[in-house]
């Protein structure tokens, strides 16, 4: 225990040392094609509704748990603490990773490279053990709000108009991918992407991710096509 | 009085002064020692004697829970235990104010006109009623408390130190009950002892301690030197507790009923009866032949010969303990898991971060609080009975929760399914009736928020909304206290949740303060803005906008004494709901104009006098009294004082269809005759000289402990002898 505390505080420190890391290099150094700059520019043109900041008039019925504190991460500038909304089916399962695992590891995946994953202690996070990360050569790649780097970058932006501004959004992304890694990429009982015991869970807790029921489900009922995205299932099924 | 004092062996008068000395620390109104766990008396945490209660199907986690509950009664109880095995049994004689006040009054109070029950076989007796009381009466669910000398003994002092807790208790039946058994089996009863020798479960588990160490040489207890023992029955005559039984005039200590109090080693002339450990044996290195010794003391703790260590007893006592093991293991193996959520919609939605942003920006957080939940009002009604059209994942655009639909769980007095619909009728024939009561949907809280003018179900009522905020940590307080303290009995979680969880809820939910129940209102009615959008309809074709009045309503209120005595925190002042929905579900708010609404003027005789607050308001003289504008443009005039004293009832219960009311019938009487013998017996009772014997019993205990020729029919006082030949 003592042992991964003092580990996690290291590595944290590393973190707040180091600004520069594999994924803000590529980001310097993308080159950014004519098609990501128009889709970066379509999506500047028509964001997603904001996230509305005030409670409602009327509460919700059911006391919610106190929201969990949002990472102080550079794609959270942007970002909502809840990113994901496009799929129904997926969406809120894949927002609630956000309180363990780092945006990189799942949308960083860069071909040639070879990746571990660890954690790596986000300050001013709850959550004592961290956030999970790519680590290239054991230096974590998880870029905070706070660093130079991302100051630079978030100093850049206020200044930028909106053409400039796209290609900012555009080489941000480049080395990103839209699409994570499916459900049982980690959630499988074979090795998957995550060594879940050098991360620090118990046996237990290993076996309840890796034969998750959720994420078998959300496997096996996986539509067959992308234009229909909404495959109902009776929910009993759920329950196998 | 001085001579009586003076006779007292100086032992027994440390010891009198100890109980004393521990009534003090123990009893009201000093409760030094429980003070000291903050508690106000023996019960709850202190409680020694109820956690070892057995329960049908109870698992060794209930029975850890139960200890944790009285953890610090656990405990004491096994230094007692401990102190017992070595130096007998000190906490039942020296210490123990339950016990030792009721003895301190019997002895106060003299031994003639008593009841003798030392003669009573103690083991049947002791031990059928401890099985009863650990087994018997958890089973049929009665309390551990109600024939509880620890509740029952600080409790008196309570009440005669002024403490309304103590009053409260002793008018009840039980209590009474409790009261009566105190008087009958203490202070009525010859050295007081009864209810130690015959009912108290710590005095049975005590009894076997000292029984068990008894058998060892360190351990101190009484022992008696046969040899020494001239058969006075001196010490037999004097035993508190009955433990001395002459067998062929010679001293016999039960050591299951010897409370080690030293009284008989303090009146023994002899040194034939101490209170010692077995002192070694001295051998004699050189010893003539021929020549006598005197005779070492042999003392005798046990009076029967030891067999070997295998006995048949122990056998099967050995097989019978392991049965019980046997019993509890495979019951404890068995025990399901608990289940609520029967349609597994907690498998995803308890996970935390469990949330979406829809289209319109609308963060929908998924995640169900399972704790906060399960105490919440709405804790043991499953998902699927509000939700119900949700049967598919992704789920199905949902029609909405409908208020007044019947869910499946049972209403707690009748067992009819439970529904809102009578409050919701009730809204729907209110000016608010236009609130929705149905088609509740997380989405749809944006447009309720932004576009509905009245109030529906759930704009007052969310889930915690009975229970208000600053009310919520004593609610959780109580819910986990009742699980625990009614848990302890009341094993059945169906029946905890319906009585405790609904009754607590209501009770603390309707403890909502006025000042929160006004503020409910003013969410909607102090915001002006919001108030000029409404249409006033009743007895208005067509509708009109509000007036001034109505839109200030919220704010005149404010400067009425009602308003600021609810202010103050004072709920003597009428709150919004008690003039506008007084009766009924309180959901029945109607516009001053409409016939039968409450403050229509025909009606406010009859509103302002109800609840005892202004019961001189139907006269007919006071139709100026019942103008007053409550929501006066003006400033309101100060009116008369509402103050209103609240009468505080004594909780008594008094069914004579109740076996507790007729087992206090008998007991009063009981309890009765013994204060009239003993009156009149004092009054009138010849004196006797010599030896004493309790007027009931006494020739008994004469017959079977000393081995004394029976009284009857001699010609002597009843409860006297004389010395043969005088």
């Amino acid at each position: 225990m003592m042992k991964s505390l003092l580990l996690a505080g290291a590595m944290g420190f590393a973190v707040g040392m180091v600004s520069a890391n594999p994924y803000t290099e590529a980001v310097d150094t993308a080159r950014v094609d004519d098609e990501a700059l128009q889709k970066a520019r379509r999506q500047l043109e028509h964001p997603p509704v904001e996230p509305r900041k005030d409670p409602l008039f009327v509460p919700p019925f059911h006391q919610r748990q106190a929201p969990e504190e949002v990472p102080s991460l550079l794609c959270h500038r942007c970002h909502d603490r809840a990113p994901h909304r496009r799929s129904v089916r997926k969406r809120a399962f894949l927002n609630m990773h956000g309180n363990h695992v780092a945006c990189e590891t799942c949308h960083w995946r860069p071909k040639g490279m070879l990746l571990d994953y660890g954690r790596v202690r986000v300050p001013g996070m709850q959550t004592s053990a961290g956030l999970i990360a790519p680590l290239v050569e054991g230096k974590p790649v998880m870029t905070l709000a706070g660093v130079p780097w991302a100051r630079r970058l978030a100093r850049d932006w206020e200044q930028a108009d909106k053409e400039a501004r796209a290609e900012i959004k555009a080489r941000l992304h480049a080395p990103l991918e839209e699409k994570g890694p499916e459900c049982m990429a980690c959630h499988d009982e074979e090795k998957g992407m995550l060594d879940w015991r050098r991360l620090g869970y118990q046996a237990g807790r290993i076996r309840e991710l890796q034969e998750n029921p959720i994420a078998r489900f959300l496997q096996r009922t996986e539509p067959e096509s992308a234009q229909d995205p909404v495959v109902r299932i009776e929910l009993r099924d759920l329950l196998e | 009085m001085f001579d009586r004092l003076k006779k007292i062996p100086a032992g027994q008068k440390y010891r009198y002064a100890l109980i004393v000395l521990s009534a003090l620390l123990l009893l009201a109104p000093f409760t030094l020692i429980p003070s000291l766990f903050g508690n106000p008396d023996l019960c709850g945490p202190l409680c020694m004697r109820r956690f070892y209660l057995y329960f049908p199907g109870m698992s060794w986690d209930d029975l850890l829970n139960q200890i944790s509950v009285a953890a610090i009664g656990a405990t004491f109880l096994l230094i007692i235990l401990v102190t017992t095995f070595f130096f007998g049994r000190i906490w039942c004689a020296y210490l123990c104010p339950m016990g030792g006040v009721p003895e301190l009054a019997s002895r106060i109070t003299g031994e003639r006109w008593k009841l003798e029950y030392r003669w009573l076989p103690q083991v049947p007796i002791r031990y059928g009623y401890f099985l009863t009381f650990v087994f018997l009466m958890p089973m049929l669910g009665v309390s551990a408390c109600t024939l509880c000398n620890f509740i029952t003994v600080p409790r008196i002092f309570q009440s005669f130190s002024g403490d309304w807790r103590g009053v409260a208790f002793l008018v009840t039946t039980v209590g009474m009950v409790n009261l009566g058994l105190v008087l009958l089996l203490g202070l009525f009863a010859n050295k007081g002892r009864a209810y130690c020798a015959f009912l108290c479960p710590i005095g049975a588990i005590d009894a076997v301690v000292n029984r068990l160490g008894s058998h060892f040489r360190f351990t101190r207890r009484i022992r008696v030197e046969r040899n020494r023992c001239t058969g006075c029955n001196e010490c037999a005559r004097k035993c508190m507790c009955g433990a001395i039984t002459m067998v062929d005039r010679i001293a016999v200590v039960d050591q299951l009923a010897c409370m080690s109090c030293h009284e008989c080693a303090d009146v023994c002339d002899w040194g034939a009866i101490d209170w010692l450990t077995v002192p070694p044996e001295i051998k004699h290195k050189r010893k003539k032949k021929g020549v006598e010794f005197h005779p070492l003391p042999e003392w005798i703790a046990l009076h029967k010969p030891r067999k070997g260590f295998i006995t048949t007893r122990r056998v099967l006592l050995l097989i019978l303990v392991l049965l019980v093991g046997l019993l509890l293991w495979t019951r404890t193996a068995g025990a399901a898991p608990k289940q609520n959520d029967p349609d597994g919609c907690l498998v995803c939605h308890a996970l935390p971060g469990f949330e979406f942003v829809d289209d319109r920006g609308l963060r929908r957080n998924l995640t169900i609080d399972r704790k906060h939940y399960g105490a919440s009002l709405h804790g043991n009604v499953p998902c699927s009975d509000c939700h119900a059209a949700i049967r598919r994942f992704p789920h199905e655009k949902d029609k909405g929760v409908d208020c007044a639909a019947e869910c499946h769980i049972e209403e707690p007095s009748e067992g009819s399914a439970y529904t809102h619909k009578e409050v919701v009728e009730e809204m729907k024939d209110s000016v608010h009736g236009k609130g929705r009561s149905k088609g509740f949907t997380g989405g749809n809280r944006l447009e309720e928020s932004e576009k509905d003018a009245s109030p529906s179900c759930r704009l007052c009522h969310s889930n915690t909304g009975y229970i208000s905020e600053g009310q919520m940590p004593r609610f959780r307080e109580l819910f986990a206290h009742s699980d625990e303290a009614c848990g302890n009995c009341h094993k059945d979680d169906v029946w905890r949740e319906r009585f405790t969880g609904h009754i607590l809820r209501r009770l603390l939910g309707g403890r909502w303060t006025k000042a929160e129940g006004n503020a409910m209102c003013a969410k909607c009615h102090a915001d002006r803005e919001r108030m000029k959008k409404v249409k006033r309809e009743a007895g208005r074709q067509p509708p009109e906008p509000p007036g001034a009045r109505f839109l200030l309503a919220n704010a005149s209120y404010d400067l009425t004494l009602h308003g600021r005595l609810i202010a103050a925190g004072r709920d003597a002042g009428a709150s919004c709901m008690d003039c506008h929905a007084p009766g009924g579900l309180h959901h029945r708010i109607q516009e001053d104009e409409k016939p039968g609404a409450s403050t229509h003027e025909d009606e406010l005789g009859k509103t302002c006098g109800a609840r005892g607050c202004h019961g001189f308001a139907a006269n007919a003289m006071n139709e100026g009294f019942l103008h007053t504008d409550m929501h006066d443009l003006d400033l309101a005039p100060m009116l008369l004082e509402a103050r209103v004293m609240e009468a505080s009832t004594l909780p008594v219960v008094f069914d004579w269809a109740s076996a507790w009311s007729k087992a206090l019938l008998v007991l009063a009487l009981l309890t009765g005759m013994m204060l009239l013998l003993w009156l009149l017996g004092g009054l009138f009772g010849r004196p006797v000289k010599g030896k004493v014997y309790a007027a009931l019993g006494g020739d008994l205990f004469r017959r079977r402990m000393l081995e004394m020729p029976s009284r009857k029919g001699k010609k002597k006082p009843a409860s006297g002898n004389r010395r043969k030949g005088k």
